[in-house]
C-alpha cells in the first residue's frame, strides 16, 4: 500500500504557481529521493505533506489520510525536518528533546528512555547536557533529526537534511538513514545535490519548476530515457578477435576500443547479452569483465531535465 | 556613476525597497492626514481673518510645520533604528561589509534612504502648504528657516536612530532606544525639567535666577549677538533647544522667530553630526563575535550550595538541572516560562527596577506639577503611571509571535501535537506574566502615593482615586497586550511588529478618544451651525459618550475640576468597552494565527 500519495497536487502563492500538479506514489519502507534545483517546489511539496501548508488544488494522502482532513492524525505518524530551522536559546539538548517529547504528548515516564534511545541513535549522547545554540551546523542538524525521531514516526519527511554538512557528517547521516529504513520507516528526502542521494535511495522523483519530470525506480527512469544500455567489456587477451565479434553482432553499436577495453551501446535484451558473452568465450577470448554500466543519478538528471538548472 | 560611488547603488536599492513596501502608502496616508488635520484645525475663523491675517497665517504655518515634524518624529526613529540592526539579524550585514562600500558609505546610504523617504513624504504634502498663500503676513525667511528646522530635527533623529542601530545587537532594544533618543533630541526633557524646577521655586526666586542668567549672557556679549533683533536670553536658549516648542513661541523682543529657528537648526545639525561620528566609529570596529553558552548543569547540591554561599542572590539557579515537563501541562507555556520568562529574568528585573524608578519619580512629579492640592492632581499622577507602563508594554510583547517564526522554530512547533490554541495561550499567559513585571511596581507606587497623600490631607479620597486607577491601568495594559499580539500576528519582522504594536496601542488608547472628541465637536457643529468651543479641547472630552471611548480619559474626568458630577458610569462603560475590544482582538488573533500559516 502506498504510504504517501499525491494526486495532481497544486500550490499557488499569491498568483505564483509553485506546484503544477504533482503525482507522487511512495511505498512503505522506500527511501525516496526528491530531486530538483533550487526553487523547484520541493519544500512546498514537503510542507503540504506535513500538513503545514494548505494545497491550492489536488489531494495529498499520508498513510491513506488526507492532509486537509486529518492533520492531527498525520502529525502523529510524520516526522518533519525543515530545510532551515533555528534552536531555542538557553536550552540544553536534553531539555530541547524533552520539550518536543512533551509537545508530542509522550508520557513523562516513557520520555526519558526514548530520549536516551534517540540520543544514542544520533550519536549525541555525550552532548546531552550542552546548549543547543552552541552546536555547530552539523550537530544542529543531527539534533533536529533527533527531535524529528522523538515520537517514533512511521514516515520521515526530510528537507535537505545534509545541506551544508562536511563529507564526514554527510556519510554519517546517510548511514543513519539506512538504519532508519531498516527499522521500517518510510523516508522522503529532498536534495539538490545528486551524489547525496545516489546510493541511498531506491526510488527518485525529479522535479523542476513545479512539474514532476520523472518518477520511479532508478533503472526504470534510465531505461525510459535511454533506448540503449551501456556495456563495458575487458579482456585479458584476444582483443582483436573480440573486436571482430562485437563489430559483427547486430544490436551492438558505437564500439569504442582502448587497448583491451571496450565500451559500447547495445539495444539487446538480457538473454541476448548472455548469448554474446557465451560467443566471446567459445571463440577463445579470455573475458575478464563483462558488465552493464549502471547510469548514475547525474545521467538520469541530465537527460530528464531540460537545463535551466 | 555606481562604479565611482558604490554606495549610490546601495541608496538606490534601499530607497526602491522602501517605496515598494505596502507600508510606504500607509506612511504617506499618515503624513497627509496629519497635515490636513493641522490645516483644518488651525484654519482661522471667519471674523479673525480680516483683522489678524498675519497672526492667523503664522499659526497656520506653525501647525503645518508641527504636523510635518510630528510625522517625522514618529516615522524616522523606527526606520533608522532598524536599518542596520536588521541587516545584522538577517546575517546580510557581513556581506555588505565585505563589499567595497566603506562603513561610512553604508551609514550614508542608510541615512540617505531614511531622509530621502521622509523628504518624499514631505514633498507630497507641499501642495497643502499652498494654503499659506491665501493668508498674507508670512515672511519667506520664517518659512524657509521653519522648514530647515523641521528637517534638521528629523536629520538628528535619523542619525540618533542609526547610532542606536549600530550600538544594539537586537532589533527591539535598538528601535526603543532610537525613540528615546528622539525624545531627547526634541529637547522636551530639558523643558520639562525646567518646568518642574520652576514649580518648586516661587515666582520671585525663579525670576531672580533667570534674570541672573540673562545678565550672564549680556556679560559674555552673547546678548548683543544678533543685535538688530534683540539678544540671547533664557527663553531664546530654551526655544532653540526645543524645536517643537519654538514653533509656537510667541514673537517677542527676546525671541525672534527666524533666529530661534536658525539656532535650533544649527543645534540639531551639530547633534546629528555627533551621532554620525559615533556610529561610523562603531561600525568601523570589528563586530563582536556572538556569545556562546557553555556551562554544564550541576547536579551536585553541595556544589550549588557553595555557589550560593559565594553569591546568595541567585533568584533561580541557572545551572540546576531542570525537571522534566510534567504530563497534562501545556508544554509550550512551560517552555515560555522556563526558557522565555526565566531565561530573561535579568532583563525583566531591570524592567522592574526601571518601572519602579520611573513611577517613583513620575507619579509624585506629575502630582506636584498639577498642584498637588486636589483630587485632579492625584488622578493626573495616576494617569502618568499608566502612560509609563503602556509605553513599555509593547516593547516587551510585540515580538512574541514573530519570534518563533524569525528564529525558525515555528514549523517544528506546528508539527507537534500542540494545538494552535495551546501555542497562543502559552504565549499570552507568558506575555501577561512579562507585563506583571511592569504593572506591580506601578500599582505599588500608586498605592503608596495615594496613601501618603491621604495621610497628608487626613482624607481617604486619594486612596480611593488610586483604587480606581488600578483597574483602569489593568484594562489599558490588557488592551496594549492584545494590540501587541495582533501586531505580532500581522508583521513580517520584529521591527514592523514593534512599530505596529505601538501604533495600534496608540490608536486604541489615544487616537480613539481623539476621534470621539472630534466626531462630537463635528456633530455639535452640524447642530449649531458653527464651531462653538472648538478651541477648548477640554470641553470636547466632557460629554460621557466621549469619555467612554477611553478608560484613562474617563478616569481623569471622574476627578476633573468640575466637582459634583461624578462620571462613574462612563468610566465603567469604557472599562467594559475596552475589555471587549481586547478580547475581540485576542479572539481574532487566535482565529487568524493558524490560518495565516496554512496559506503560505
Ligand atoms: N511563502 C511563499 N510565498 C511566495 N512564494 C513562495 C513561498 N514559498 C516558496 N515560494 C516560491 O515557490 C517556489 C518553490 O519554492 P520551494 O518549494 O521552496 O523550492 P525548493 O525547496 O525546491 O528550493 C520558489 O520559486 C519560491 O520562490
Ligand atoms: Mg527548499
Amino acid at each position: 500500500m502506498a504510504m504517501i500519495e499525491t494526486h495532481d497536487l497544486k500550490k499557488v502563492y499569491n498568483g505564483f504557481v509553485a506546484l503544477k500538479g504533482i503525482n507522487l506514489n511512495i511505498e512503505a519502507q522506500d527511501i525516496y529521493g526528491f530531486i530538483g534545483p533550487n526553487g523547484a517546489g520541493k519544500t512546498t511539496t514537503i510542507r503540504i505533506l506535513s500538513t503545514l501548508l494548505e494545497p491550492t488544488g489536488g489531494q495529498a494522502l499520508v498513510d491513506g489520510m488526507d492532509v486537509m482532513k486529518s492533520p492531527y492524525e498525520i502529525k502523529k505518524i510524520v516526522g518533519y525536518m525543515p530545510d532551515s530551522f533555528g534552536v531555542y536559546d538557553g536550552m540544553r539538548l536534553r531539555e530541547y528533546l524533552d520539550f518536543f517529547g512533551a509537545a508530542y504528548k509522550i508520557p513523562s515516564k516513557k520520555r526519558k528512555s526514548i530520549i536516551d534511545d534517540v540520543l544514542q541513535l544520533t550519536d549525541l549522547t555525550p552532548r546531552a547536557d550542552d546548549y543547543v545554540s552552541a552546536f555547530s551546523r552539523g550537530m544542529k542538524q543531527r539534533c533536529c533529526l533527533a527531535k524529528t525521531l522523538i515520537h517514533d514516526p512511521k514516515v520521515l519527511l526530510l528537507d535537505e537534511p545534509a545541506s551544508g554538512l562536511d563529507p564526514r557528517a554527510r556519510i554519517e547521516i546517510r548511514e543513519l538513514l539506512k538504519t532508519l529504513r531498516d527499522m521500517g520507516k518510510t523516508i522522503l528526502i529532498s536534495s539538490h545535490i545528486l551524489s547525496e542521494l545516489g546510493d541511498m535511495c531506491n526510488k527518485v522523483a525529479i522535479i523542476e519548476r513545479g512539474e514532476l519530470l520523472a518518477a520511479g525506480g532508478f533503472r526504470e527512469i534510465l531505461a525510459g530515457v535511454r533506448q540503449t544500455r551501456e556495456i563495458r567489456v575487458e579482456v585479458l587477451d584476444g582483443a582483436d578477435e573480440a573486436a571482430t565479434i562485437l563489430a559483427n553482432s547486430p544490436g551492438i553499436v558505437n564500439v569504442d576500443r582502448s587497448g583491451n577495453e571496450f565500451q559500447m551501446e547495445s539495444t539487446l535484451g538480457s538473454a541476448e547479452l548472455t548469448q554474446l558473452l557465451r560467443t566471446l568465450i567459445e571463440r577463445g577470448v579470455h573475458v575478464l569483465f563483462f558488465s552493464e554500466e549502471k547510469g548514475t543519478l547525474e545521467d538520469v538528471f541530465l537527460s530528464v531535465t531540460q537545463g535551466g538548472l | 556613476m555606481f562604479v565611482w560611488f558604490p554606495f549610490l547603488a546601495l541608496i538606490r536599492r534601499e530607497l526602491l525597497e522602501t517605496l515598494r513596501r505596502r507600508r510606504a502608502f500607509l506612511f504617506l496616508a499618515l503624513v497627509c492626514g496629519l497635515s490636513l488635520l493641522a490645516v483644518l484645525v488651525a484654519w482661522p475663523e471667519e471674523e479673525t481673518r480680516v483683522y489678524m491675517g498675519g497672526f492667523a497665517a503664522q499659526s497656520l504655518m506653525s501647525a503645518l510645520l508641527l504636523s510635518l515634524m510630528v510625522s517625522g518624529l514618529l516615522l524616522v526613529p523606527g526606520l533608522a533604528g532598524s536599518a542596520i540592526v536588521s541587516e545584522r539579524v538577517n546575517d546580510s550585514y557581513d556581506q555588505l561589509h565585505l563589499t567595497l562600500i566603506r562603513p561610512s558609505g553604508i551609514l550614508a546610504a542608510k541615512l540617505a534612504n531614511v531622509l530621502g523617504f521622509y523628504f518624499l513624504l514631505a514633498v507630497a504634502v507641499l501642495p497643502l502648504g499652498g494654503v499659506l498663500f491665501f493668508l498674507v503676513g508670512i515672511e519667506w525667511r520664517d518659512c524657509l528657516y521653519g522648514f530647515a528646522l523641521v528637517f534638521s530635527l528629523v536629520f538628528s533623529c535619523a542619525s540618533a536612530g542609526l547610532m542606536c542601530s549600530t550600538l544594539f545587537q537586537r532589533t527591539i532594544p535598538a528601535i526603543v532606544a532610537s525613540y528615546v533618543a528622539m525624545i531627547a533630541c526634541t529637547g522636551l526633557p530639558v523643558v520639562l525639567a525646567l518646568a518642574c524646577l520652576e514649580s518648586f521655586f516661587d515666582y520671585n526666586t525663579w525670576n531672580y535666577w533667570t534674570s541672573q542668567l540673562d545678565s550672564l549672557f549680556v556679560q559674555w556679549g552673547l546678548a548683543a549677538a544678533p543685535s538688530r533683533y534683540g539678544g540671547f536670553s533664557m527663553e531664546f536658549l530654551l526655544c532653540s533647544l526645543c524645536p517643537p516648542i519654538s514653533l509656537f513661541a510667541p514673537s517677542s523682543p527676546n525671541i525672534v522667530r527666524e533666529y530661534v529657528y536658525l539656532a535650533g537648526a544649527v543645534i540639531q545639525c551639530l547633534l546629528a553630526l555627533g551621532f554620525l561620528v559615533v556610529s561610523a566609529s562603531v561600525l568601523a570596529r570589528a563586530p563582536r563575535p556572538p556569545k556562546v553558552q557553555s556551562e554544564r548543569p550541576i547536579d551536585d547540591t553541595a556544589i550549588l550550595d557553595s555557589r550560593r554561599k559565594n553569591f546568595p542572590f541567585y533568584l533561580i539557579d541557572p545551572l540546576r538541572r531542570k525537571e522534566q515537563i510534567s504530563d497534562g501541562r501545556n508544554a509550550f507555556l512551560i517552555k515560555e516560562i522556563r526558557w522565555g520568562l526565566l531565561g530573561r529574568t535579568t532583563s525583566l528585573m531591570r524592567f522592574f527596577y526601571a518601572s519602579l524608578l520611573l513611577n517613583l519619580l513620575g507619579v509624585p512629579l506629575v502630582t506636584i506639577l498639577m498642584g498637588a492640592s486636589d483630587n485632579f492632581s492625584v488622578a493626573c499622577g495616576a494617569a502618568a503611571s499608566m502612560i509609563l507602563t503602556l509605553l513599555i508594554t509593547p516593547a516587551l510583547l510585540s515580538n512574541a509571535l514573530i519570534k518563533e517564526e524569525e528564529q525558525g522554530n515555528l514549523d517544528m512547533v506546528r508539527m507537534t501535537l500542540l494545538s494552535p490554541r495551546e501555542i497562543l495561550w502559552g504565549k499570552l499567559q507568558a506575555g501577561a506574566m512579562n507585563v506583571l513585571f511592569l504593572l506591580i511596581p506601578a500599582l505599588v507606587v500608586l498605592l503608596f502615593v495615594g496613601a501618603s497623600e491621604s495621610m497628608g490631607w487626613a482624607d481617604w479620597t486619594p486612596v480611593n482615586i488610586t483604587l480606581y486607577a488600578a483597574p483602569t491601568l489593568l484594562v489599558c495594559a490588557l488592551v496594549s497586550l492584545a494590540a501587541s499580539m495582533c501586531a505580532s500576528l500581522y508583521a513580517h519582522s520584529t521591527g514592523a511588529a514593534v512599530t505596529g504594536s505601538y501604533a495600534l496601542s496608540g490608536f486604541l488608547l489615544v487616537g480613539l478618544p481623539l476621534v470621539a472628541a472630534f466626531v462630537y465637536v463635528m456633530s455639535t457643529f452640524s447642530r449649531e451651525g458653527r464651531l462653538s468651543g472648538f478651541y477648548s479641547l477640554d470641553d470636547a472630552f466632557e460629554p460621557p459618550e466621549v469619555c467612554a471611548f477611553s478608560p484613562w480619559v474617563a478616569f481623569l474626568r471622574m476627578f476633573g475640576e468640575r466637582q459634583g458630577i461624578v462620571h462613574v458610569y462612563p468610566w465603567l462603560g469604557s472599562l467594559a468597552l475596552f475589555t471587549l475590544i481586547a478580547v475581540a482582538l485576542l479572539i481574532h488573533v487566535a482565529i487568524r494565527y493558524h490560518h495565516k500559516f496554512l496559506k503560505g
